[in-house]
Parts: C-alpha cells; sequence; structure tokens
C-alpha cells in the first residue's frame, strides 16, 4: 500500500476512534453515568420519546454541565496542540521542535498569569468579563514573543539546530518561570489556585461560554495551519529551496509563527499548560505515513484529540474521586518518550 | 520583448562588497538557451557568492541580474519556479520522506494533474539512475544518493516548457551549484550529459564544477573566476592555456587533445 493510501486509512481509524473515546469520556468519572444514560440522552435530543427520564436526571445533568463541555474541550485543546506541534516542527525543520519543550507554552503561561493578576487587581464586577479576553490575548503575546525569540536564537538559513534550539528554550523557560514566580509571590490565594491550574494544566474548567468563544478561534486557526501544508512541505527541504519553489518564505515564516502562537496562547489560556502532546502526536503519525503535511496535519489533528481524551481519562479515574491535572500525566508519558527521541538523535546533537 | 533564443541569463557587472571585502567585482557573464555555461575558479574565488547573487538570495551592491527580460527578483516568484531549476551544493532536509516524494516536490509549483506528476517523478528517477530508491526513505541515503534524488527533483520542476496562459514565460534555466562533488566518475558524466540532454532541449544550463576534464568536455563556453572577478572567458580551447590555469588555479598542467573527441584535455605536468 501506498504511502497515500495509508495516510487516508490512518486518517480513517482515527477519524472512527476518536467519537468512541469521546463517548468515554462522557461516561467516565467521579460520578457514574450509564452508557444507557447517554444513550437516552441522544435520543431525547433528537426528539425521541424517552420514558424513563426522571431517572436520568441527575446523568443528564452532569453530561450536560459537566462532561460534554470538557470532552469537547479536550478535542479542542488536543487537536490544536498537535497541529501547532507539527507545524513548528516544520517551521523549525526540527522533529523535537515542541511548544512546552522550546518554552512556548510557558511564555503563554506566563501572559496568561499576567492576565489573571492584572485583572484580578481590578474590581470583581469587572474582572470574569474581561479575563475571558485579556487572558487570551496575553497567551497569545507570551507565546508569540517566546516563539519569535526562539526561532530568532536557534535558527539560521541551514536550519535549527538542536542544541541551540533546545538551550534558548531553557532560557525562555527560566525567564518565564522567574516572572510566574514573582507573580506566585505577590498574588492572593484565589489568584494563586488560579495560577496553580495554569502551571499544571486542567481541562476541568470547561463551560459552554467559553467554549462559544474559543470554538470558532481554534477552528479558524486549525483550518489556516492546515492551508500551509504545501509551504511547509517545501520548507523542509530547506528556506531557499522552498523559494526556489516559488514560495514567499518570509510571508509563510510570519503565518506560522502566528497561527503557532495564537493556538498555544489560547489553549494555554483555557487549559493551562499541557507538555507533549505537541511532541508525541505527530511523531507517531510521522512514523506511520511520513512527514506530508497534508496528511500529517489532520491525522495528528484527530490523534491528539484522542489522546489528551484519555489522558484526561486517566487524570479522572487514578485518584477519584478527585483528579490529577492532566499536564502531570501527558508529562508522565511525554518525558520517557521524548527521551528516547533524544537518545535516538544523541549522535546529530554533538 | 522576449522572442526567439536571444533570452534567459545575463549577468551585468555585479559586484558585491561584504564587510569592506570585495567578493565580486563588476561580473558578467551570460548564458543562453541550449549552451552549458560552466563556472570555474579556486575556493573562495567567489561562485557560492555568484550563485547566490543570480538565485535571488543574496542582493547585489552593483550591477543587475537580468533573467528572461527581467530583474530576477522582479519576477513573481511562482512564475519564476517554472522557468528556473535550482539545485544547491547540499540539502538540509532531514524528515523522512520517500525518495518520490522528495522528487515529487519539484512539481509542487507546476499545474499539471497527478498522473502526468507521477508520470515525470518516475522518468527523472530513471535518468538519474535512482528508481530503484523510489520507495526509500531519504535520510538512509548515502550523500551520492541525496544529490541524484535532489538532481532529479529539479529537473522535474523544470521538465516541460512552462504553459502560461499570459505566455509572458521564457525559456528556462537550470543552475547546478557542483552537483557531482559526491558522485562517482559513473554518475558524474550521467549528471553532466543530463544537463547536455536538457540543454538541446532550449534550457540554458549554468554548472559550477572543479573538475576541468568535465568542465571542458561537456560545455560551450567556461567562465573563470578569481578573487570575484571574471579572468577568462570563451570555450574550452581558449580558457585551458597552460599559462592561464597556472596563475589563475596554481597548477602546473598540460593540455593534450582527447584522443577520439578532440576536446583539451587537462593532465598534471
Amino acid at each position: 500500500m501506498n504511502r497515500e493510501n495509508r495516510a487516508r486509512l490512518l486518517t480513517a481509524v482515527l477519524a472512527v476512534l476518536l467519537p468512541l473515546i469521546m463517548v468515554l469520556s462522557i461516561v467516565t468519572g467521579a460520578v457514574p453515568v450509564g452508557l444507557d444514560s447517554f444513550v437516552a440522552l441522544l435520543k431525547s435530543w433528537f426528539g425521541i420519546h424517552v420514558p424513563d427520564a426522571q431517572s436520568h436526571a441527575q446523568a443528564w445533568l452532569v453530561v450536560e454541565v459537566i462532561r460534554m463541555p470538557r470532552t469537547v474541550l479536550g478535542v479542542l485543546v488536543g487537536s490544536t496542540l498537535a497541529i501547532c506541534g507539527g507545524a513548528m516542527q516544520g517551521l523549525f525543520r526540527n522533529p523535537l521542535a515542541d511548544p512546552s519543550i522550546i518554552g512556548v507554552s510557558s511564555g503563554a503561561a506566563l501572559g496568561a498569569g499576567v492576565g489573571i493578576v492584572l485583572t484580578g487587581l481590578l474590581p470583581v464586577a469587572l474582572v470574569s468579563t474581561l479575563q475571558v479576553y485579556t487572558v487570551p490575548f496575553l497567551a497569545f503575546l507570551g507565546g508569540f514573543g517566546a516563539t519569535l525569540a526562539v526561532y530568532k536564537i536557534g535558527t539560521t538559513a541551514n536550519g535549527s539546530s538542536v542544541a541551540t534550539m533546545l538551550l534558548a528554550g531553557i532560557a525562555i523557560g527560566a525567564l518565564s518561570g522567574a516572572g510566574m514566580g514573582t507573580l506566585n509571590y505577590i498574588a492572593d490565594d484565589t489568584m494563586l489556585r488560579n495560577l496553580t491550574f495554569w502551571q499544571m494544566g486542567s481541562l476541568g474548567g470547561a463551560t459552554w461560554e467559553q467554549l462559544t468563544v474559543i470554538i470558532p478561534v481554534l477552528v479558524v486557526i486549525q483550518a489556516a495551519l492546515m492551508s500551509q501544508a504545501k509551504g511547509l512541505n517545501a520548507l523542509l527541504l530547506g528556506e531557499s529551496e522552498a523559494r526556489h519553489l516559488g514560495h514567499n518564505i518570509q510571508k509563510l515564516k510570519v503565518r506560522l509563527i502566528v497561527l503557532t502562537a495564537l493556538g498555544i496562547g489560547v489553549s494555554v489560556s483555557v487549559s493551562g499548560m499541557i507538555g507533549f502532546v505537541g511532541l508525541v502526536v505527530p511523531h507517531l503519525v510521522r512514523m506511520t505515513i511520513g512527514p506530508d503535511h497534508r496528511f500529517l496535519l489532520p491525522a495528528s489533528a484527530l490523534l491528539g484529540a484522542s489522546l489528551l481524551l484519555l489522558a484526561d481519562v486517566i487524570a479522572r479515574v487514578v485518584v477519584s474521586p478527585a483528579e490529577l491535572p492532566i499536564g502531570i500525566v501527558t508529562a508522565l508519558l511525554g518525558a520517557p518518550f521524548f527521551m528516547s527521541l533524544l537518545l535516538k538523535q544523541r549522535s546529530r546533537i554533538g | 520583448m522576449k522572442t526567439g533564443n536571444n533570452i534567459s541569463l545575463d549577468v551585468n557587472g555585479v559586484s558585491v562588497r561584504r564587510s569592506g571585502r570585495l567578493l565580486l567585482d563588476n561580473v558578467s557573464f551570460t548564458a543562453r538557451p541550449g549552451e552549458v555555461v560552466a563556472l570555474l575558479g579556486p575556493n573562495g574565488a567567489g561562485k557560492s557568492t555568484l550563485f547566490k547573487v543570480v538565485t535571488d538570495e543574496m542582493p547585489a551592491d552593483g550591477g543587475d541580474v537580468i533573467f528572461n527580460g527581467k530583474p530576477v527578483n522582479d519576477w513573481d516568484l511562482g512564475e519564476r519556479a517554472l522557468m528556473l531549476g535550482i539545485l544547491p551544493q547540499s540539502s538540509s532536509l532531514n524528515f523522512p520522506f520517500a525518495v518520490g516524494e522528495v522528487v515529487l516536490l519539484g512539481r509542487s509549483p507546476c499545474s499539471t494533474g497527478r498522473e502526468e506528476n507521477a508520470a515525470i517523478v518516475h522518468k527523472a528517477l530513471e535518468k538519474v539512475d535512482a528508481l530503484h530508491l523510489k520507495e526509500r526513505n531519504y535520510t538512509t541515503l548515502s550523500g551520492g544518493e541525496k544529490q541524484r534524488v535532489h538532481l532529479a527533483r529539479v529537473l522535474t520542476q523544470i521538465w516541460t516548457e512552462p504553459q502560461s496562459s499570459s505566455s509572458s514565460l521564457g525559456p528556462r534555466l537550470l543552475l547546478l551549484d557542483e552537483p557531482t562533488s559526491a558522485l562517482d566518475p559513473a554518475h558524474q558524466h550521467q549528471t553532466l550529459r543530463i544537463a547536455r540532454e536538457f540543454a538541446r532541449h532550449n534550457v540554458a544550463v549554468v554548472v559550477i564544477l572543479h573538475d576541468l576534464n568535465l568542465a571542458s568536455q561537456y560545455s560551450d563556453r567556461l567562465v573563470m573566476l578569481c578573487n570575484g572577478q571574471v579572468r577568462a572567458e570563451g570555450t574550452p580551447h581558449d580558457v585551458l592555456k597552460p599559462a592561464l590555469l597556472k596563475e589563475l588555479l596554481d597548477i602546473d598542467v598540460c593540455i593534450i587533445p582527447h584522443p577520439v573527441n578532440g576536446y583539451p584535455l587537462v593532465v598534471a605536468a
């Protein structure tokens, strides 16, 4: 089977898998929700009469108010992180580039943190409305600044050196860490809880109001990134080669940096720092179907959504009825994976 | 404005100055459709700088590069890609594309259909003797194999005359920067035979070479660069003279005619 057909098959399999995992995510958690309750809810949505509606009332409330928004958020954030990771690896021409490793996520988190503390100093009535817009915007600015800095420091005409890129990431991570530490120091108790949540990541805060704001934004960002697939493919050959193939490299790079920073900034602002999704997912996909971004980005989106939902299910189940921050789960899964990649690349890093 | 064969590349008095040093000093040469022009010269002569100016990767401080009637940097990038194939010395590609996919990227500026593109990729790989590598992972190839794969990619890019509705495009130009540096002798000759073949199909070819005998055998004209200046230009017979080579390349040589074809052969004295 040639690679294009394999890519289509993989995409189809992932597209079937995702709804199943979404159902799993909806029925799992501290409050038991039976599959029968969920099916009954679906029926009632389609106007089919459900005779024992009363007995499902509590389960339906949990599903509609908590589990569904959480699951939808997981799909959005997982797919966005994976697409942004894939696009970033193309931009840096380096398969180890990942928003959480090269400091983009921590830059975005710092932006979000500044937003929380700044808006926290305002009168209570203003806080929640302002936070909805200010925090994602500042998270974008933080992520954008970090991406730009790592790109400028770590990339030459011959691509990016893994070592320089990782070192630049460490430096930016340290700077953001210092900023976060300062914010922790000056924050009051409420802000502190908010900040901790941002640093460890969680899908727990999902609400429909929030989703109506971010769904269109993230869908547009994902579509825009996927439309850069041809440019990304050419870019893998090298910047001059991509130019010789007719691409305006300067514009392409600016577009990619802005879009990935936006995607990561918005994701971080609603779910905190969730690491390694952008590294692990495109890598797994590339191993199966190769680096062609026309197939890599959509397949990564599907797999990223599925994996993040699974991680969230794990985070909810292992210490139930409490839950682990999801960032801990993805780091526990992702860090060993990253180490194995480093070992494989060791000779090239030098 | 640009009809007939009499247009492709005109480099007019190009100078490049970097941090006080004159890298190129008033360099002029031309390449017309149907001819192979070899750029020769010692290391540091300015060949790569000239290549970068011609391919619009580096601005010139003086002079201009006219490609098919327009300054090379005035062309629309997409249009230019249909006429200008450029093979750099080496590539930084390190993602696991299949070889066939790498070559297919060369077709991305062209608006031809899938089947035609696949056929062109097949023919180009055959031409560079790399068809057997088509399904292989690019990153596992040897240096010489990679060089041939990229040659195939650049060939597919300008495989056919550009079809443009506006018909404002001109003849094709193929620029090769040391295309034989990683190749064994058989493939070195094969690469230059391909250059000749493209020239026969109305393509202008400019190739940077170090091997004087390859240049002598396959090019119509030689341009000898030294210290950023064109020091000699003409047919292999005109340029390959012992005194000149001693002066520019610091080698003692004898020039003898090739026993079969008569082109000048350079052998160490």
